[in-house]
């Protein structure tokens, strides 16, 4: 019995430092798990983010209930400024977090950068922007015109421009 | 005592239930076999324009594994897309025994799956329309791999071929 019991604290203890290292120290977040603060060397916001060009995923950090929370983000540049996207099929968390908090910081080729996500709307974004979407994220290539379909989709998205933070006086 | 023989078990089944099943997935997170009832209308007609998720179980070496993943039907057939397909183990799985069940609200589709190389000309439309609410002119499924250093994902396509009654 009392192996059994020594078993299972040891494999409690196993499961509990992984999920803990997931959740706190993995970088970048490991698979769907949410990991905690991105590492990297903060640099000011850059002029031009098409940086960011070649990027599948963004791994982007935020607080909204306090604690780091970092994710990989889907993402386009669109007029010049990154836009995170987030279809409700993944959940709503980030958009929860970001209503409670809309500061993000971001990494591009191991460098951070500290942005504000301000949520735009969709329609004006998306019909212009989903051509080099669907071809990063769902290899479908896309000619021509994009026409939002009356209604509501079933899949709704969420789409926020990250701005430069206002400059500390 | 007692106390801690009931902590232990309970800690024992909470950690190696969820593992072993009859569990699907939870979410993002892999699982075991499938429970649900046997489906009465076909597969391709459950996973209609409402329907956004299902549940596919694939047969491992050991273990069942099952994820939830996104379905959408064409034409009367059923598809299963797996972005980066070819770091996925369900896609392995598929490969090396195609026999599997998918799970549409709850009922159980038994059959097999067949990777496809080329997609008909409107799946794409039908597939726009069903997760991002739009139409467009012309779309075409990229199926072959994506170029050294081309951000574009490796897309794997799965035809789901429902056996009969």
């Amino acid at each position: 019995m009392k192996r059994f019991l020594i078993g299972v604290l040891a494999l409690t203890v196993l499961v509990a430092g992984f999920f803990g290292w997931a959740r706190f120290l993995a970088d970048p977040p490991f698979g769907p798990i949410p990991s905690g603060r991105l590492r990297g060397e903060l640099s000011p916001p850059p002029a031009d983010w098409s940086i960011a060009e070649g990027i599948q995923h963004l791994p982007v950090e935020h607080r909204g209930d306090g604690l780091p929370w970092s994710t990989r983000s889907w993402f386009i540049l669109y007029e010049g400024r990154v836009h995170l996207i987030r279809a409700s099929l993944f959940g709503s968390g980030l958009h929860e977090r970001l209503r409670e908090d809309p500061r993000v910081r971001v990494r591009v080729a191991g460098r951070l950068y500290d942005q504000v996500a301000k949520q735009v709307d969709v329609a004006g974004v998306y019909s212009a922007a989903l051509p080099a979407l669907a071809r990063r994220q769902f290899a479908i290539a896309i000619e021509g015109e994009v026409r939002p379909l009356a209604g509501n989709p079933p899949v709704e998205t969420w789409i926020w421009r990250l701005d430069d933070p206002p400059v500390a006086r | 005592m007692v106390f801690v023989h009931r902590l232990a078990l309970a800690i024992l089944v909470s950690v190696a239930l969820p593992a072993c099943g009859p569990w699907g997935p939870l979410g993002v997170i892999p699982g075991g076999p499938l429970a649900g009832s046997a489906a009465e209308v076909p597969a391709a007609e459950a996973c209609g324009d409402e329907v956004l998720l299902a549940a596919l179980e694939t047969r491992g070496r050991w273990f069942r594994h099952s994820i939830t993943l996104f379905c959408f039907a064409h034409d009367g057939v059923l598809y299963v897309p797996s972005r980066n397909g070819g770091t996925k183990r369900w896609t392995r799985n598929a490969l090396a025994d195609p026999h599997v069940r998918l799970e549409i609200e709850g009922k159980l589709h038994v059959g097999s799956l067949v990777r496809v190389t080329e997609m008909p000309r409107g799946a794409a439309h039908t597939f726009l329309r069903k997760v991002s609410g739009v139409e467009v002119e012309d779309a075409q499924f990229l199926l072959d791999p994506p170029a050294e250093g081309e951000d574009r994902t490796d897309l794997w396509v799965f035809r789901f071929e429902e056996e009969a009654g």
